[in-house]
């Protein structure tokens, strides 16, 4: 069979036809959905952004905790706040002894400050594990 | 050997581009060593790839005569390829050994495919130098 | 003697026929197209080596053939007869399609349609030239200008008719510089082709979110056959734009489109045998093709005109020749000819989104016809 005859027998006709129209029909409500959809993102972006701000405005800021700040650290006064102590201990004295007596005043920068004296000559070794303060 | 977003970066052409963008058009570019008397592309034959000058100096032929010089680097070479006439209007021939990076027509309009924001920058920049050339041309006509 | 004799028997210099040299021919010819003049070597190379190796004469029964069970070019092809390789080639499409042109112009989802009337009207020729129905469906997909919808839809109506559809669909695709032109020149004005198009909005990245889940539902809701390629195409674009699984998206696009590419291609043409191509039903195909894209152009074009009748914002008719599915092909098509005519016409990201949406407007024709025909 051929021709016009095959394609009415073949139901040719009525294929193409509603193939044309079903994929135009198609075609046409995507590209209407798809215009909207920069309303539909603008709506969406709008609610997220509102409920940022609620939380936001909900939120109490949070109270600093107020830490004190370290006094930086100056060798003069290390010397000076460590001098008496030492004379509580005696001419020569042990070092852990030095140690817990600072931290027990609550100096800062302990272990710095008699490492310093140490280093700059202050605190020197005086044998047996002892040591003594010389000015 | 992939081309570095380093390289193409700091390229007039390529000024405004993000660095997804760059990075994107640094993937489709391809290296070439060129020789000192190789031809780049001849006048009259269709335009399917363009080239940017790296290093080297270039002289592109033109007819009644006409030639010029071009060794700038980030100079593009071959703007037929993405605009009319399609063919190459000119010869470029490098005068010395150099190097360049070349793009074919394909490939450009892959990337245009795969990002139509770098498609769009893109197209503006050329619609810009295209104008240039014409008011050049015209120019050179009077 | 005998041993030797024998071998000489089994090689293809014995079995070669005039049939075969020709097929050779046409697979060389592909192959200089693909390299020489780089008419999208993506696929008419794998095609052009796949029609060599397919035609080499072999000693049937020796399971070497495609057609052969358990040779591994059977095998191979496995991928093509059941629909596997095309739904991942759209899976790869998908991670490199941007949406964005189509999304800020909608209108121009419209011209993708009417492109895809090609495709109807040579279903009716098909059947006048006496093909069964389903044959004619596998024919008028041509018109979609699509070479993994159509073999899709032919591996599932008429795989007999695979390789000259196949070979058909993509010989028209590399001629679109050379088909499209011409209809684009004859069908408009001057005066039309120098129609601008209005600058493209920015589209956010929400928008291009919600379109693959949009698309997918109402594409696929209405023609529920065009799922295994649908689905892939969305699945591929939406993790393309949700930038969160980057190097899925990446390896869609690259890695396994490439691969999916490389295999349909080869085996496809290797499938192109002479006893099975070189037959009168495949000139008709051929001519059927040509058809099919000439309508599809046409209609495209046609449809822009008769929509300036009713818009108050002109459209340029040349994008709807970019309706057709071969992405980027016809768009680039489109922005040339527009440049021609007018060299301030910057069309092409206007082309990429008919483009875009003829990819579609094919596969949704595909699963139309398969319902039809099943």
């Amino acid at each position: 069979m051929y021709g016009l005859e095959a394609i009415s027998a073949q139901n040719g006709w009525v294929m193409a036809v509603a193939g044309a129209l079903i994929v135009m029909a198609g075609l046409t409500i995507l590209s209407l959905v798809i215009s909207q959809l920069h309303k539909i993102a603008a709506f969406l972006e709008k609610r997220v952004e509102k409920r940022s701000e609620k939380k936001q405005a909900v939120k109490t800021a949070p109270k600093e905790a107020v830490v004190p700040k370290p006094p930086a650290f100056d060798i003069d006064e290390a010397q000076a706040r460590l001098k008496p102590l030492v004379a509580e201990l005696g001419e020569s004295f042990d070092l852990t002894n030095l140690y817990e007596l600072a931290n027990s005043g609550e100096l800062p920068h302990v272990h710095l400050s008699i490492r310093s004296l140490r280093e700059s000559g202050v605190i020197v070794p005086a044998g047996d594990g002892r040591f003594v303060w010389r000015d | 050997m992939p081309v570095e977003v380093q390289t193409i970066e700091p390229l007039a052409f390529f000024q405004g581009l993000s660095y997804v963008e760059l990075e994107q058009f640094a993937s489709s570019l391809k290296p070439r060593s060129v020789k000192k008397g190789e031809v780049l592309l001849r006048q009259g034959t269709p335009a399917m790839t363009f080239f940017i000058i790296l290093s080297g100096t270039f002289t592109v032929s033109l007819e009644k005569g006409r030639s010029y010089a071009l060794d700038e680097k980030g100079t593009v070479i071959g703007w037929s390829t993405v605009i009319a006439p399609f063919e190459y209007t000119g010869t470029a021939m490098a005068e010395t050994d150099g190097e360049v990076l070349s793009i074919s027509s394909n490939d450009f309009f892959q990337l245009i495919q795969n990002n139509n924001a770098l498609g769009k920058k893109i197209m503006q920049k050329i619609q810009k130098i295209a104008s240039e050339r014409r008011a050049l041309s015209s120019k050179e006509e009077r | 003697m005998d041993l030797l004799i024998q071998f000489l028997s089994n090689t293809g210099y014995y079995l070669v026929d005039f049939r075969n040299i020709i097929m050779l021919l046409v697979g060389s010819l592909f192959l200089y197209l693909a390299i020489a003049k780089e008419y999208e070597p993506l696929l008419l190379l794998p095609i052009g080596f796949g029609i060599l190796v397919g035609n080499i004469p072999f000693f049937k029964g020796f399971g070497l053939g495609i057609y052969e069970p358990n040779s591994v070019l059977h095998y191979l092809y496995f991928g093509v007869t059941t629909g596997v390789y095309p739904s991942i080639v759209f899976l790869g499409l998908g991670a490199m399609t941007d949406f964005s042109s189509l999304l800020a112009m909608p209108r121009l989802m419209l011209l993708g349609a009417a492109a895809q009337m090609g495709i109807y009207f040579t279903l009716i020729s098909a059947l006048a030239l006496g093909f069964l129905p389903k044959e004619a469906g596998s024919i008028a997909i041509i018109g979609g200008a699509d070479g993994p919808t159509s073999i899709f839809l032919t591996a599932k109506l008429a795989p007999h008719l695979i390789g000259p559809i196949a070979i058909a669909a993509y010989s028209y695709m590399a001629l679109i510089p050379i088909i499209q032109p011409p209809i684009m020149r004859l069908l408009t004005t001057q005066k039309e082709r120098r129609i601008h198009m209005p600058e493209m909005r920015d589209v956010s990245r929400v928008e291009k979110l919600l379109f693959p889940a949009a698309g997918l539902l109402l594409c696929c809701f209405l023609a529920p056959a065009s799922i295994p390629l649908l689905g892939p195409f969305f699945f591929g674009n939406l993790m393309k734009e949700s930038g969160v699984v980057d190097r899925l998206a990446q390896t869609a696009r690259t890695a396994i489109i490439d691969t999916a590419t490389i295999f349909l291609g080869f085996t496809v043409g290797a499938s192109t045998q002479a006893d099975v191509f070189l037959t009168p039903k495949s000139v008709s195909i051929f001519f059927l093709g040509a058809v099919a894209f000439s309508i599809a152009t046409a209609s495209g074009v046609l449809f822009g005109k008769i929509m300036n009748l009713f818009m108050k914002q002109k459209i340029n008719p040349l994008l709807g020749a970019a309706g057709v599915s071969a992405v980027p092909g016809s768009a680039r098509e489109v922005h040339q000819v527009g440049l021609k005519s007018d060299p301030t016409n910057y069309l092409l990201m206007h082309a990429m989104a008919c483009n875009s949406s003829g990819v579609i407007g094919s596969a949704i024709c595909a699963g139309i016809l398969w319902s039809f025909l099943l």
